[in-house]
């Protein structure tokens, strides 16, 4: 199979460089591993440096040195430097990490990380069977967004909006990552000129880093995320009253972590509550039917109404 | 790609090595459970190995590999007893998701995770460690939403397999009501945590969103899960599958209102011009979707059934009522 000989070669390149002492020049390389001698020497030379990018990707560092004092350069992988020594995890850390590790679907980086420490420490289980995590996938564009944020590089991708509509061309820098329920990038649009936040999920296409060396950025020193669980969440745009039914009072002061206020004889609770966005909270709101009624702002008040007064006539406008 | 295969390969077997060199009990299906691999492509690992070693490739200078019984022999290898070290993606994989799960209310492996997460410095590469503390602080997961005393009580029932009594709010049907579950499984799925019980009140395996919960009281009674119970059922979070009895819904939904797309399962959908979306979905209950409905305004309308036009008509003007002068 034509897929084992470079398996064998790149397996036979890691063992060789693992096992030296010395450092080897590409001459004494060319003759130990087999398969490299039956080529014409510029075959040869794309074939090394397609092995060392592969090896590279593998996670080692190849060490180069001047080998003769003339510029012959010298491949080695220090062993001390790329293996791993027992790290030293106690059973119930184990443990703890393969529970964790668990919820990593897709992508094996997690779950070959855990093996990685276990060669060492032993196997465990995770613990409780009670409870499974959610499959947090690490597909392709997180590992492009990754490679992004740590290089400090612009990315280029279509993005849709909320409102619909055909995908657009958006330039970012990359701040951060973040996941609740699925994938969101926060950073700075470039041609909009601001933080913004994407969802992956609305991304179109393939995701483009911008090639060239060196960081294209400088970023804040802490990821400003700016995720928020609604519409109560984020930069204020004012402070609302919205009273609610006995029924539904205690899930939206859970959800929301709303203050308080008053609660009135017949069991409807007024709680304050900062907006950020007031026009998605009258929204909101108005979703309660009649178990919420928004008291404050006015012109929240005012935004309710009229998203509900079009509804009480209407029935099927007929799309035709 | 073959290239990516193969180097997705080699790391398989960069560790694969050293772990079974250091668990020679171990029997063949546990390596491949272990590694997620079939027994053919333990197989073709242990081929690939037996052909490897270091120059000059003679009978004692090649890898011992060969499957002998239910056990992985693999001898020879010197320079493979121990695995690479923790890659930047990796350490970040166990860092990102380590913090997440440490975070959840009422988890007593948190500590330990804790511990465990302070040890992974020194498994990446010397000089790695701050890029990947420095990345790994710029990726946070949520795993869900969830009362915070309410998740450590239901996942304390679930593994003391206790029958409970809650206040539920049921969200399809727009009511609250008193029952006795039997919490089988907790898992989150889409920012939401979840608990898979038997209902006492229909006697069927049930989903209930635990933030709806509003209270969860112990009983002294305890159960036994049914037999045939599968919680890998609901790996990928808890499936709402629609059912014949259910009910045809048609929503068409304006561009201002595409968020419904993202929210609402639905089974067909259509283009229509002007960046409109016809969209068709099964549900047993609508009193969710009045609510969803009330919320997007004008912008978007049920087509069918006719009931629930009616249901948003008339809830629109109970609210509505509310805000009369």
């Amino acid at each position: 199979m034509a897929g084992n000989d470079k398996i064998e070669r790149l397996l036979n390149l890691v063992s060789l460089l693992l096992d030296t002492r010395r450092p080897l020049s590409v001459k004494d390389i060319r003759e130990k591993i087999p398969g490299y001698d039956d080529h014409s020497d510029d075959a040869f030379h794309r074939m090394f440096e397609r092995d060392k990018n592969d090896i590279r990707d593998l996670g080692f560092v190849i060490d180069q040195e001047d080998i003769d004092g003339w510029g012959e350069t010298g491949y080695r992988i220090r062993r001390q430097e790329a293996l791993l020594d027992d790290p030293g995890l106690a059973p119930d850390e184990m443990a703890a990490l393969s529970l964790a590790a668990q919820a990593w679907g897709g992508g094996a980086d997690g779950s070959l990380g855990l093996l990685k420490l276990s060669v060492g420490s032993g196997v465990a289980e995770p613990g409780s069977t009670g409870w499974l995590l959610p499959r947090v996938s690490l597909d392709r564009d997180i590992a492009v967004l990754l490679e992004a944020i740590d290089a400090r590089k612009r990315v280029r991708f279509a993005y849709r909006t909320g409102g619909g509509g055909e995908p657009q061309g958006r330039e970012v820098e990359p701040h951060g990552l973040y996941h609740r329920g699925t994938w969101y990038l926060a950073g700075y649009d470039t041609a909009r000129d601001g933080l913004r936040k994407f969802k992956l999920a609305r991304v179109s296409g393939a995701i483009e880093l911008n090639p060239g060396p060196g960081p294209d950025f400088e970023r804040p020193s802490k990821a400003e995320l700016g995720i928020t669980h609604g519409p109560w969440e984020g930069e204020t745009e004012g402070v609302a009253r919205v009273v609610f039914s006995p029924d539904t009072a205690w899930w939206a002061e859970r959800r929301t972590g709303a203050l308080r206020v008053e609660e009135r004889e017949d069991g409807w609770v007024t709680l304050e509550m900062p907006v950020a966005d007031m026009d998605s909270f009258a929204g909101w709101v108005a979703g309660f039917a009649d178990a919420a009624v928004a008291l404050e702002p006015p012109e929240l008040r005012a935004a309710v109404v009229a998203r509900l007064r079009p509804l009480t006539t209407g029935g099927a406008r007929d799309a035709g | 790609m073959p290239a990516e295969r193969t180097t997705e390969r080699l790391k398989r077997i960069l560790v694969l090595v050293p772990w079974v060199i250091a668990h020679p009990e171990a029997t063949v299906s546990e390596v491949c459970d272990r590694f997620g691999i079939t027994r053919d492509e333990l197989a073709s690992d242990v081929d690939v190995l037996m052909m490897c070693g270091l120059p000059p490739f003679g009978p004692g200078d090649l890898i011992e590999a060969f499957i002998e019984g239910d056990h992985v022999q693999i001898g020879m290898a010197d320079y493979l007893t121990k695995p690479p070290r923790l890659t930047r993606a990796e350490a970040i994989a166990l860092l990102v998701m380590g913090r997440a799960v440490a975070a959840l209310p009422g988890m007593e492996e948190a500590a330990s995770l804790r511990n465990a997460l302070g040890k992974l410095a020194g498994a990446v590469s010397p000089g790695e460690a701050d890029r990947a503390t420095e990345l790994a602080a710029r990726v946070a997961v949520e795993l869900g939403a969830a009362g915070d005393d309410m998740l450590a009580g239901l996942r304390r029932a679930v593994d003391e397999r206790r029958r409970l009594r809650i206040t539920y709010y049921s969200s399809g049907r727009d009511e609250m009501n008193e029952r006795d579950i039997d919490p089988l499984l907790l898992c989150a799925s889409l920012g939401y945590w979840y608990v898979i019980a038997i209902d006492h009140m229909s006697g069927e395996e049930r989903t209930f969103r635990v933030d709806r919960i509003r209270d969860a009281v112990a009983t002294t009674e305890t159960f036994s899960p049914p037999p045939g119970f599968d919680p890998s059922r609901y790996t990928d979070g808890p499936f709402f599958t629609p059912s014949s009895r259910d009910l045809l819904v048609t929503l068409e939904v304006d561009p201002d209102a595409a968020w419904i797309r993202e929210v609402v399962p639905f089974e067909q959908e259509k283009e229509l011009p002007g960046g409109r979306y016809r969209i068709e979905l099964r549900t047993p209950h609508l009193a969710w979707l009045v609510r969803l409905l009330l919320s997007a305004g004008e912008a978007a309308r049920a087509v069918e059934p006719p009931e629930l036009q009616e249901a948003v008509r008339d809830a629109a003007a109970r609210a509505l009522a509310l805000y009369a002068p």
